[in-house]
């Protein structure tokens, strides 16, 4: 069995307006899911409401984990990567202790960083390669860079729901590159991994499964399958028709 | 002795403030501690008035800490319902709490109890007149701060980094919470006494953002503010002290402003202080490894292993800088004096004579290989650049040639690998 999230009729909203409204979908371990959806559409704060970190109007979420045991939230199993705007990148913390902060829910409260945790957060930063860089503060690392290093942090909290909110956007090649490598190893350990995508150019090439959202969920399927439907259209509106097409074209020439 | 009693105190009290200042300057939320020093004050006058019976200072306390959880409570609802409210809500309840504190202040001073009790100068402090009760609670104040951070440090540092990280990580936040105010709660009500409610947010302001300008490391940063906070209590009781006509309150946070702006002009790598420093030192460093290359030259051109300084530094210098060259030269013990007054090499002088020697040579061959450039015009160019280039780096500029053994004009590149062996710095 691998873990998986039910979500039944979620709705929430801001400033008294529903953000999202009846949201019903199982994402399954094992696969990278991709949530996208024009501006405004919703994705962040599904996410967040999944996450309880706003407050829901109504519906719930059920994560079962791999013995198919079913936990409101099971806290300590997840990792999330909030959009960059939301993070205070002038913190003074060091690549280290970034990665380090993901074993904390696990440490007792006098317990100190022994070696063995110590070779967690080294193995952590050779995976997502900024050993080089663990003594570093935080604000000097690029935007690819400071993205690899919250991964890094993710994989020490031993994670089984991941929840990326846009981590490729304004990144390198390079680090594109090392977060999908490591994306794929978690695939394999039957990990959730759901992920807020804004480039649809991009999302056919890193997702198993889209889910295409406009406060409702409108399509939940491959990407082969949303692309022929048409749907995308209708959801981003006629004046992103051309894109769209343009995206048909390119995804063909990438299918040869 | 007062005076030092009166320091102490202050210490004390300060430290306290900063401790946990640090904290919400780290989440950047000091102007909620700038609203919460001012909604105490409802609650402290409220509990001071039916304190009248009871005479508990814990009662004082609870009062205090449920006014802040009440403007804590109207300051989420605010934000909540309407978005644009979010940042008008903290200086509409700072207002609003201020003023019913004042009305109340009033009322208590209509009797002779306030007075006496010193309650007319909880505007504006009395850091000076602090006694045997004020240290007690200030050392109360610290313990349950101290608890507070013990068990919960790795949640604060994960709570005023990531606010998410920790919301979806971390149970019982609510004690969390209810506790971590309950520790800013008692350090604004020991800064309320030093400072005055007025001014009780600069405790928590002051020597945070000092320290901001210092570190980038929190633990570091965290040191530096606690003996900000002392220079405050220590300078700013001093103050009060001589200048018979200064408020001791006032005192404390002029001079956290002078810290702040002491650490902002000076300290920081963009204030003018730090550029003419890094002006001064890369003038030096560059006159001394030139020199360096210069006295490794007569080694090998003349065999000369003795030498006079004029002939290493460079004359067209004005004599200040030449004497402040052979100064550095001196202290960096790269050349040590001969019986018959003459210089020579240390060996750590001469490793690194062969470390500048093996960049300016690689380098020249990289331009001439390279890019072509006409072999004449190699040796200024890498006489510049040889001070920035680090020796890997200038390995990896050469290691695609295919060969590294001569120069453009046919002089030998110190061996990257000897130096190495030598364990000169940088060679890896």
């Amino acid at each position: 069995m691998k873990n998986s999230i039910q979500v039944e009729n979620l709705s929430a909203s801001y400033d008294n307006n529903l953000a999202i409204w009846g949201v019903n979908t199982h994402i399954h371990g094992g696969e990278i899911t991709s949530l996208i959806g024009p501006n405004g559409a919703g994705k962040s704060t599904l996410i967040k409401a999944m996450l309880q970190l706003i407050p829901k109007k109504s519906g719930h979420v059920l994560f079962y984990n791999q013995d198919s045991q079913v936990t409101q939230i099971p806290r300590k199993k997840i990792a999330y990567m909030p959009q960059r705007e939301h993070i205070d990148w002038n913190f003074p913390i060091s690549v280290e202790g970034v990665v380090e902060m993901g074993l904390y829910p696990k440490l007792k409260f006098f317990k100190k960083i022994t070696t063995s945790e110590k070779d967690i957060i080294d193995s952590c930063l050779k995976k997502v390669q900024m050993e080089d860089f663990r003594k570093r503060a935080i604000s000097e690392l690029s935007g690819g860079q400071q993205k690899r290093v919250f991964l890094a942090r993710a994989l020490a909290q031993e994670a089984d729901y991941l929840f990326l909110d846009e981590p490729f956007s304004g990144i390198d090649k390079g680090s594109e590159e090392i977060l999908l490598t490591q994306l794929q190893e978690l695939k394999k350990k039957h990990k959730v991994i759901f992920i807020i995508h804004h480039d649809l150019f991009s999302v056919w090439r890193h997702s198993d499964k889209i889910i295409l959202l406009n406060k409702r969920i409108v399509a939940h399927d491959t990407g082969e399958e949303i692309l022929k439907s048409g749907l995308l259209e209708e959801v981003y509106g006629s004046d992103s028709c051309e894109m769209i097409e343009l995206l048909r074209k390119v995804k063909r020439i990438h299918d040869r | 002795m007062i005076v030092s009693i009166s320091i102490f105190i202050a210490i004390i009290s300060i430290s306290l403030c900063a401790a946990v200042g640090f904290f919400s300057n780290l989440r950047n939320e000091t102007l909620e501690s700038e609203m919460l020093a001012h909604s105490l004050f409802p609650g402290f006058c409220a509990a001071f008035i039916l304190n009248t019976y009871t005479q508990s200072p814990l009662f004082i306390v609870l009062g205090s800490f449920f006014s802040a959880l009440l403007a804590l409570y109207l300051k989420n609802f605010l934000s909540e319902k309407e978005r644009a409210l979010k940042e008008a809500s903290l200086p509409f309840i700072l207002a609003t709490f201020y003023s019913a504190g004042v009305a109340l202040l009033s009322i208590i001073n209509r009797n002779a109890d306030g007075k006496q009790k010193g309650l007319s100068n909880i505007l504006i402090g009395q850091a000076n007149a602090l006694d045997q009760s004020d240290l007690l609670f200030a050392l109360f104040s610290w313990v349950v701060a101290l608890i507070f951070f013990a068990i919960n440090r790795r949640q604060l540092l994960s709570f005023s980094f990531d606010r998410s990280f920790f919301t979806t990580n971390f149970k019982k936040k609510e004690s969390f919470y209810v506790f971590y105010y309950f520790v800013i709660t008692l350090s604004l009500l020991v800064a309320a006494r030093s400072v005055g409610f007025l001014l009780a947010s600069s405790l928590f302001i002051l020597p945070a953002a000092s320290a901001e300008q210092l570190s980038k490391n929190y633990k570091k940063r965290f040191l530096i503010c606690l003996l900000v906070a002392a220079i405050m209590g220590g300078a700013g009781i001093l103050l009060s002290y001589y200048v018979k006509e200064a408020a001791a309150g006032p005192s404390l946070s002029i001079i956290g402003l002078i810290c702040f702006f002491i650490f902002l002009s000076f300290f920081t790598k963009k204030s003018w202080l730090y550029q003419l420093f890094s002006k001064i030192f890369w003038k030096y460093k560059i006159q001394s490894e030139d020199a360096l290359r210069k006295a490794f030259l007569l080694n090998e051109k003349e065999k000369k292993t003795q030498f006079q300084l004029h002939e290493i530094i460079s004359t067209q210098e004005s004599k200040s800088s030449q004497l402040l060259s052979s100064f550095h030269l001196k202290l960096k013990k790269y050349i040590h004096q001969n019986k018959d007054q003459s210089y020579s090499l240390s060996e750590k002088g001469a490793a690194h004579a062969e470390d500048m020697t093996y960049r300016h040579r690689s380098l020249e061959l990289f331009f001439v290989e390279k890019l072509k450039i006409d072999p004449n015009e190699v040796h200024e160019l890498a006489h510049q650049l040889e001070h920035y280039f680090s020796p890997q780096e200038c390995k990896k500029l050469i290691q695609e040639i295919g060969f590294d053994e001569n120069d453009p004009h046919g002089s030998k590149i110190p061996s990257y690998t000897l130096l190495n062996k030598k364990g000169v710095p940088g060679y890896l």
